[in-house]
């Protein structure tokens, strides 16, 4: 086990890999490592994998949410009864941390609303009614389209790529968004890390949760693009290389990126796909070796973790001048009758996407994410988000409710917690509301995987226990260990 | 787009919320007393081919004094009646399994209602117990009932009289025959054996003039029963000790579904298996001297290891396989981690070999198994896994 590095010092290991850009042959050798922990996931993904993304045809009403990450809201700047154009600025980002929002397609707005998402509560909305019934994909390799199909939005400046500045700038104006589970602004992190030493850039090509595939689809049809999106961040942070994160058993496709990366300053890197492999401090550990300290960043080690579908807004951004508007999700789920990967315009209620998809029994749970880390949705006119990865729809036969027992002391969720962990202590400091002795058990170390829920045999809601416990504890001194 | 399907979406309120996640593994497919309960039928089939209706009785006994001490108590104290009832019901059937076959029924009852009672209700239920509830019992049964529980002669059915054959009638076996290929004559539906776990208790006779290894060797040859009979039972055990293959097969379930750690396995076998190589047998010669010979897994007799056929049999000899694969995988009485199971599992093999050969305590697996109880909140502290990045 690797000693934890002193924060200050996180020049030094940067020096050390500096030290030769020459082959070096123990490391080429050096499989990578995979993690104590973690647990071997059925992947379930056999109705979506492989499927090519279609394109979702724009609803009867769209309702586009100001608040669509873990920060501030966008002011809005648009009044009933505007036109808009496909693209145009909806909800400017005036806070430091907020997101700006645009239309996803034409049309007249013709009310301002209140609407749930996923994981927001009656956030305002614009709502649009479109005037266009169907649209192309948007691919980020393809050239701008005729003005006449999408008239262009905003126009970015091609960025000049020798400081962070001008790119967090068009993520920014773009409304780009970094697409994790606790998203940020993508402008904002990147500013961010550049007050770091960032040495080595990481792209999540793994698909991180089992039933989800739209990121490795996404990859697979924009290879080029995507890989030219993380040389970009990594020349604007200068960082010294990319790694793209694979799943080792697809070696056809391994050796397929290797030859297109060929001049690119990128290592293809095929993990073994142990869930959460694609958490950052574990993508950190597993490639580099870099343990991050107990309440940190991964930036702080010099390591900055971007996921696909980051890279692809960031890629259409700068070459089709195009902000964030569409997220490309799976639809998948016992209860669907044509799952795939859609990309489905941000504000599209759930209740539209499951009458495009077609349901082919009685539906009773709808999933906004994967499985594992998703959020369940209360009612179907909650929208998709930019941060919707994945829409899950279960029905009577597959979903479970679980009924929990008392706690038998296995020693499971111990075992299987990536981080280590003891999450039985964590549910019962939880309950008694001992919240001080809780900060001991360094309860932020949680990567929210949601192993120990799924492994407790008597179906305990520990993940749920131990993210509550993270809300009302403060992250605390680290002290060393009792 | 969509088809005409009649089947209508979920109106508000329909929907199932809560927390991630939505996935669970094996729980609600097998919960934890399907699986034990899975398990110890396995070892119950094989229990009731060697002792027929005998092993019956005690088993309706212990579950039912089980079920009923539970329930009392529970009404007493005003516990609703819920998950723990099945508890109940394993430790009836797993007390049941430690006793030999033909005990009288006011030992199955006392045993049975301690180890409800003060194993597992007063303990606070499932979960927060410190010691296994069985091994309670059969521990407190053991200092009560001792010459009951520690017969001579330990009764098999005899082949050919499986399941439905009469206990009662029996012969002591004769030497050097098998259990398993002789055929009893009429009449008798029983063989009395002595248990490999008693003869091992004991002095091992030497003859002045040849070595050691020589009285291993005739210990082994003459004495202790062949591997047949050792592994599928006919040598002699409790009701649940006896068929060591049936409890292995009932291990693989365990194994599977995860309640038996391999560590401990390992733990238990590597450990048992260097004590018994390692501590001295005692020999009396003809002349009346005991002498101490150590290291007797090394004794080789006649070009053949006999010193490992008696390792061997220390391993698979009594209780210890029953209490390794049955009693140890029980998880509230156990380490947390893997690590913690192998330490556990290391202290159940060295006490049980210490307690055997060193003290001659019968029963000694279930001491052992109680010692390592006693040591679980020390090793759970001991192997607690470091949280990332501290």
């Amino acid at each position: 086990m690797p000693k934890c590095l002193d924060v200050t010092g996180s020049a030094d290991h940067a020096r050390q890999d500096r030290k030769g850009t020459a082959i070096d042959l123990k490391r080429l050798l050096r499989r990578p490592r995979t993690f104590e922990g973690g647990l071997y996931l059925p992947s379930r993904s056999e109705r979506t994998v492989g499927r090519p993304i279609e394109a979702f045809p724009p609803p009867p009403l769209l309702r586009v949410p100001m608040q669509q990450h873990d920060g501030p809201a966008s002011t809005m700047v648009v009044q009933v009864g505007q036109q808009v154009e496909a693209g145009e600025c909806l909800g400017r980002a005036d806070e430091p941390g907020a997101v700006s929002v645009h239309a996803p397609v034409a049309g007249r707005v013709v009310a301002i609303d209140r609407v749930d998402t996923a994981r927001h509560c009656d956030v305002p909305a614009v709502v649009i009614k479109p005037i266009i019934s169907q649209m192309p994909l948007l691919q980020p390799d393809d050239p701008p389209l005729n003005e006449e199909v999408r008239p262009k939005g905003a126009v970015f400046l091609v960025p000049d790529l020798t400081s962070v500045q001008p790119l967090a700038q068009v993520c920014e104006e773009a409304g780009v968004i970094d697409c994790r589970a606790s998203a940020r602004g993508f402008g904002r992190q990147l500013r961010e890390a550049a007050s770091h030493d960032i040495t080595d850039v990481i792209i999540n090509a793994m698909d991180s949760e089992p039933m989800l595939t739209a990121d490795r689809q996404l990859f697979e049809s924009s290879v080029e693009a995507i890989l030219r999106g993380s040389v970009w961040v990594r020349d604007a942070l200068r960082a010294r290389r990319v790694w793209l994160a694979m799943d080792r058993t697809d070696r056809s496709a391994l050796r397929r990126y290797r030859a297109m990366a060929a001049g690119m300053p990128v290592r293809v890197v095929g993990l073994r796909n142990k869930y959460p492999q694609s958490a950052s401090v574990l993508l950190t550990w597993s490639i580099l070796e870099r343990t991050v300290p107990y309440g940190r960043l991964p930036e702080e080690v010099g390591v900055f973790v971007v996921e696909v579908p980051t890279l692809a807004a960031l890629a259409i951004a700068v070459k089709r001048h195009e902000p964030m508007t569409h997220r490309v999700v799976t639809v998948t789920g016992s209860a669907v009758q044509r799952p795939g990967h859609y990309e489905v315009p941000i504000g599209t209620t759930f209740a539209d996407v499951l009458r495009h998809v077609g349901i082919q029994d009685v539906v009773v749970r709808v999933v906004d994410g994967g499985p594992m880390t998703g959020q369940a949705v209360e009612s179907l006119d909650a929208v998709v988000t930019k941060q919707t990865s994945a829409v899950l729809v279960s029905d009577r036969n597959r979903d479970r409710i679980a009924l929990p027992g008392p706690c038998v002391r296995c020693g499971w969720c111990q075992e299987d917690c990536p981080v280590g962990l003891d999450p039985q202590a964590l549910l019962d400091l939880m309950e008694r509301g001992c919240f001080d002795e809780a900060s001991r058990w360094y309860p932020h170390a949680c990567v929210e995987c949601g192993l120990c829920s799924y492994v407790c045999p008597v179906e305990l809601p520990l993940a749920e226990a131990v993210r509550q416990l993270k809300q009302r504890v403060a992250i605390g001194e680290l002290r060393a260990q009792h | 787009m969509a088809d005409e399907t009649s089947i209508p979406l979920p109106e508000p309120g329909l929907l199932r919320v809560g927390g991630a996640p939505y996935w669970r593994g094996m729980a609600g497919v097998m919960p934890i007393t399907l699986t034990f309960a899975t398990a110890t039928a396995v070892v119950l089939v094989s229990s009731l081919a060697l002792f027929g209706w005998q092993a019956v009785r005690v088993l309706t006994i212990s579950i039912a004094v089980a079920l009923l001490v539970e329930s009392v108590f529970n009404a007493l104290v005003g516990r609703s009646r819920s998950w723990s009832e099945g508890q109940a019901l394993l430790i009836g059937l797993l007390f049941a399994c430690t006793l030999p076959p033909m005990v009288h029924w006011r030992v199955v009852v006392i045993g049975s209602a301690v180890a409800v009672l003060v194993g597992q209700s007063l303990a606070g239920g499932v979960g927060n117990y410190l010691w296994h509830p069985v091994v309670l019992g059969r521990v407190l049964t053991q200092i009560l009932f001792h010459e009951e529980l520690m017969p001579k002669h330990w009764p098999i059915l005899a082949s050919g009289r499986f399941f439905w054959g009469d206990l009662s009638r029996s012969m002591p076996l004769p030497t050097l025959w098998s259990a398993s290929t002789r055929i009893v004559p009429d009449s008798v539906e029983a063989w009395r054996v002595v248990r490999p776990a008693d003869q091992l208790r004991e002095v091992i006779p030497g003859v002045t003039g040849n070595g050691p290894s020589e009285a291993i060797g005739c210990l082994v040859r003459d004495t202790l029963p062949g591997w047949l009979d050792t592994l599928t039972g006919m040598a002699g055990g409790a009701i649940g000790e006896a068929s060591v293959i049936a409890i292995l097969i009932a291990g693989l379930l365990l194994l599977w579904r995860g309640f038996l750690r391999g560590s401990m396995v390992f733990g238990v076998v590597a450990s048992a298996a260097v004590m018994a190589a390692v501590l001295p047998v005692r020999i009396q010669w003809e002349s009346g001297f005991v002498t101490s010979y150590w290291l007797p897994g090394t004794a080789i007799y006649q070009g053949l290891p006999v010193g490992l056929a008696y390792v061997g049999y220390q391993l698979t000899a009594g209780g210890l396989v029953f209490v390794t694969i049955l009693l140890a995988s029980d998880p509230s009485s156990t380490p947390l981690t893997s690590r913690g199971h192998l330490i556990f599992g290391v202290v159940i093999g060295v006490m049980t070999i210490l307690l055997r050969v060193v003290v001659g305590m019968p029963a000694s697996a279930y001491w052992a198994l109680l010692f390592a109880n006693t040591l679980v909140p020390i090793i759970n502290r001991m192997t607690r896994r470091r949280v990332w990045g501290t």
